[in-house]
């Protein structure tokens, strides 16, 4: 046993972490989902610092300009600059993602364990409440909502978590259940743990790497809904710039002036395919049989 | 007389580790028995012969021969001329190495129709004889069932009489018995005994069990993680001096 | 083996009932959410007070909530989902006429995703790790990327706009509209059916390009699914097997490997299909196709909620079927479970 092996649990999780990161980073897809959307959140953040227009005014005389040395991506129908748009569009979509991805596997997750370990009236009472919102196609679901709550970015991020939740639940029972049998559970319940304690520290931690998979593809069709959202006009209220509203608008001008829409467009694939790079990276590292 | 089979430095990698290392052996129309302990490399020696290593593997060999053709540079052709018409392959355990969703007779009549011109009703005759050969009594009922449908015994037996259907000069069996139960194990070895003998094949027989081998075979070679290390009569066994021949021999001493 | 059958399907059905309550119950939910009070949408807002008590009575609205949700299910029970407040007729009127297209387009694209998708999943199982695999994972990969919507308006600019190949939004040539008898409202099979050669040319003409935008999306993941369901196969004894037979490695394949995915392959082809009726909500936009999806989108910016409700319990109606397809049925077509 080599001196170097670490001498406590704390440093041998970092030590894990370390090696987790490592082979991340060589593993091209999930590298290059990575850039994008490393790429992507700075877009975000760095937006009134990058942008080389204000999103938001307009210049009638300039409308619809094509790509030029002025205007990168062109004007809008309002004269507004597309690039600036475009990197200020990047902040909603991410905020959707975000909060998406933050609010949703751990929701999926406490759900599909909690039935996957007490089984009996909890596991189909979850379950089922499940398949009720699986029964629903995703855009649907948030255009009902929609329709009732009214339009607005946090009405559509709700929707949007309604419909996204289940299959984490399904995932997180999946796993409880083939852990619940193990020996190690066994064991930990012999040493006094309570049920909850099973469940938060060994059991919970273990559904994780699933997730996270899960969640980083999801992310992709996320922003893919959001933005089927904003193209209908039930996102963010104009004329804040939102990907999915912009080529909505610019619609009216394919013929002749196609750059309005396709830019845009363009960004949204650029978004969903870093996750969804990002996210087959970690499956092919985490489950390596799945390729 | 040449050789039927000729290897020569023959290095099998799995995934970067070196599984064979510099197999050396020939044989003629003879029963070659290749022993050893589990991952000792000689189920890939028996795949690597007709190329059909798994997924993640490469082979390199100085010298790959069957009756002086070269395997080892082999276009796909060429390998499928030699697969099932003139070297035939059993594997250990029928329920995975039959096709689970195709009848028993369906899959020897492919066997049939693949090597030889044949109409489906004679084929189906063909079919229905070699099921004979290998000892089943209602040739007609099997031919209808399907893998999952038969004991370990009777899988294996269906599965040779499909892979001696096209009459290969050389078998390669696997395990052929490590999967089943010492009765049909006894059986499926009485029936290969007879097959190969009546057929006048070569046989290279791949176990962990050194008793049989040393039983079934003329000569045997003893691997031991991945180099052969010795390579004698079967007679001769009981008298070798190798440290790894010599604890095979005990563990089957000791063995029920 | 009938008692083997029977509790499971009992099972299922249950299974199903409860998703469907639930799906009604959330429905239901969903509509009384709306901000605007649908007392007023009827009387406007200039009735007396007598008025308006009446006329909510009459809309059952002053009863407690689970008498309301009763006359709901109630009310669904019979076929009745109130009466569109834009079209002004039945809502199930509407959706007899809308439903069809949607199908009609969503089968289509499922068709050509497992023409194309089945044997591009082959090819690259079979050139596993080389540039003809990643060309096709990248292929999927933009599958799983690009909106719907925005690849259905670069396609309309490409092939219509420009090029001139494809005919123009809608399902028909105007002149040729109400021309054959609507037997099953799926155009196609309509005019097939009476014979007229210039209907479904027409149609076929107009389905042509949502059908391949469509199709890209169903084919990115059903070759996909056929690649990765192959790759597995490929690493069986009985395929080693079948190689060692001397069998061509075409017959292995298609044959042997394919043949043993077969089952779960439907389950793939009906779960695109599904993905599919969500994204036409989308493509019927760009493509002004008649379908539901444009049914239930326009309804909604209205705020048409009867026919948003009826739209989405249909199609929710029509995921629950499939589902219970996908468990119920394919799980008994292997031989193993007989």
């Amino acid at each position: 046993m080599s001196i170097d092996a670490p001498l406590t649990a704390a440093a041998a999780r970092r030590a894990r972490i370390a090696d987790a990161a490592r082979a991340l980073a060589a593993q091209p897809t999930a590298a290059a989902g990575l850039v994008i959307i490393a790429l992507l959140a700075l877009a975000a953040v760095a937006a009134p610092l990058i942008a080389p227009a204000d999103p938001d005014t307009q210049n009638l005389a300039l409308r619809l300009a094509p790509p030029g040395a002025a205007h990168w991506l062109g004007t809008d129908e309002l004269g507004r600059d597309i690039l600036a748009r475009l990197l200020y569009g990047s902040r909603v979509s991410l905020a959707v993602a975000a909060v998406v991805a933050l609010a949703v596997p751990p929701v999926g997750l406490a759900a599909g364990c909690a039935a996957g370990f007490f089984g009996g009236v909890v596991d189909a009472a979850l379950m089922r409440s499940a398949d009720v919102f699986l029964a629903f196609p995703r855009l649907i679901l948030a255009l009902a909502l929609v329709a009732a709550m009214g339009p607005g970015l946090g009405h559509a991020m709700l929707a949007i978590a309604l419909a996204a939740w289940p299959p984490y639940a399904r995932l997180a029972r999946a796993e409880t259940l083939s852990l619940r049998g193990r020996e190690f559970i066994a064991a930990a319940r012999l040493a006094g743990a309570s049920p909850a304690r099973l469940l938060v520290r060994h059991i919970a931690p273990l559904c994780l790497p699933s997730l996270v998979v899960r969640a980083s593809l999801d992310m992709a069709g996320v922003i893919l809904t959001a933005a089927g959202l904003g193209f209908l006009g039930l996102g963010v209220a104009p004329p804040t710039a939102e990907w999915g509203a912009m080529i909505a608008a610019g619609r009216r001008f394919m013929l002749d002036q196609w750059w309005v829409a396709a830019a845009p467009g363009a960004a949204i694939a650029l978004a969903a395919l870093g996750f969804n790079l990002f996210g087959e990276g970690l499956r092919d590292l985490l489950d390596p049989r799945q390729r | 007389m040449s050789a039927l089979l000729d290897v020569a430095g023959l290095d099998i990698a799995i995934g970067g580790r070196r599984a064979v290392a510099g197999a050396s052996f020939s044989m003629a129309r003879e029963r070659l028995g290749l022993v050893g302990g589990s991952g000792a490399g000689k189920s890939l020696i028996g795949r690597s012969i007709l190329r059909l290593l798994p997924a993640g593997a490469t082979m390199r060999a100085k010298r790959l021969a069957f009756d002086g053709i070269d395997i080892s540079s082999a276009d796909a052709r060429q390998m499928q001329r030699l697969r099932g018409r003139r070297i035939g392959l059993i594997l250990q355990d029928p329920k995975f190495s039959l096709n689970p969703l195709m009848t028993i007779g369906a899959q020897i009549d492919e066997a049939f129709r693949r090597h030889h011109r044949l109409s489906r009703r004679a084929a189906r005759a063909r079919t229905l004889a070699m099921l004979e050969a290998v000892r089943f009594s209602e040739p007609q009922r099997v031919s209808a069932l399907y893998p999952h449908e038969v004991s370990g015994g009777m899988g294996q037996r269906a599965m040779i009489a499909m892979m001696l259907a096209p009459e290969p000069e050389l078998l390669i069996a696997d395990e052929p018995t490590s999967a089943l139960d010492p009765t049909s194990a006894l059986q499926v070895l009485a029936v290969l005994d007879d097959l190969v003998a009546s057929r006048g094949m070569g046989l290279l027989f791949i176990s962990h069990d050194l008793g049989l081998v040393a039983d079934l075979c003329d000569r045997v070679l003893v691997i031991e993680a991945g180099t052969i290390v010795e390579s004698c009569d079967a007679a001769a066994l009981a008298q070798s001096t190798h440290p790894y021949t010599r604890r095979l021999l005990a563990a089957r001493a000791l063995a029920p | 083996m009938m008692r083997g059958i029977a509790a499971p399907l009992l099972a299922l059905a249950a299974k199903a009932g409860l998703t469907l309550a639930g799906l009604l119950l959330v429905t239901f939910l969903i509509a009384r959410v709306v901000p605007i009070d649908p007392v007023l949408a009827v009387v406007g807002d200039r009735a007396s007070p007598e008025a308006y008590q009446r006329a909510r009575s009459e809309m059952g609205l002053d009863r407690p909530v689970w008498v309301q949700f009763a006359r709901y299910v109630a009310m669904l029970g019979t076929g009745e989902l109130g009466r569109s407040a834009l079209t002004r007729s039945l809502v199930t009127d509407d959706l007899r006429r809308f439903l069809p297209a949607t199908l009609e387009l969503a089968t289509a694209a499922t068709l050509l995703g497992l023409v194309l998708g089945v044997p591009a999943g082959v090819y690259a199982a079979a050139r596993h790790g080389r540039w003809q695999d990643h060309v096709l994972r990248v292929v999927s990969l933009l599958g799983y990327s690009v909106p719907v919507f925005w690849l259905g308006l670069m396609a309309l600019l490409v092939f219509y706009a420009d090029l001139g190949w494809a005919a123009g939004p809608g399902r028909l040539d105007p002149w040729l509209e109400d021309v054959v008898p609507a037997r099953t409202g799926l155009l196609i099979v309509d005019a097939a059916v009476a014979g007229d050669g210039a209907v479904l040319a027409s149609a076929l003409a107009h389905l042509a390009l949502p059908a391949a935008v469509l199709g890209y999306f169903s084919l990115a993941y059903i070759s996909r699914m056929t690649r990765s369901l192959l790759l597995e196969q490929l690493g069986q004894d009985y395929i080693a097997a079948a190689r060692a037979k001397g069998l061509s490695e075409t017959r292995v394949l298609w044959r042997h490997a394919l043949g043993n995915v077969l089952v779960p392959l439907a389950t793939v082809a009906t779960l695109s299909y599904a993905q599919l009726l969500e994204g036409s909500v989308l493509t019927e936009t760009v493509f002004a196709w008649p379908g539901i999806g444009r049914y239930i989108t326009g309804s909604l910016l209205s705020l048409d909620m009867n026919a948003v409700m009826g739209g989405t319990l249909v199609v929710g109606l029509i995921f629950i079927a499939l589902n219970l397809l996908v468990e119920g049925v394919y799980g008994r077509l292997d031989p193993r479970t007989r």
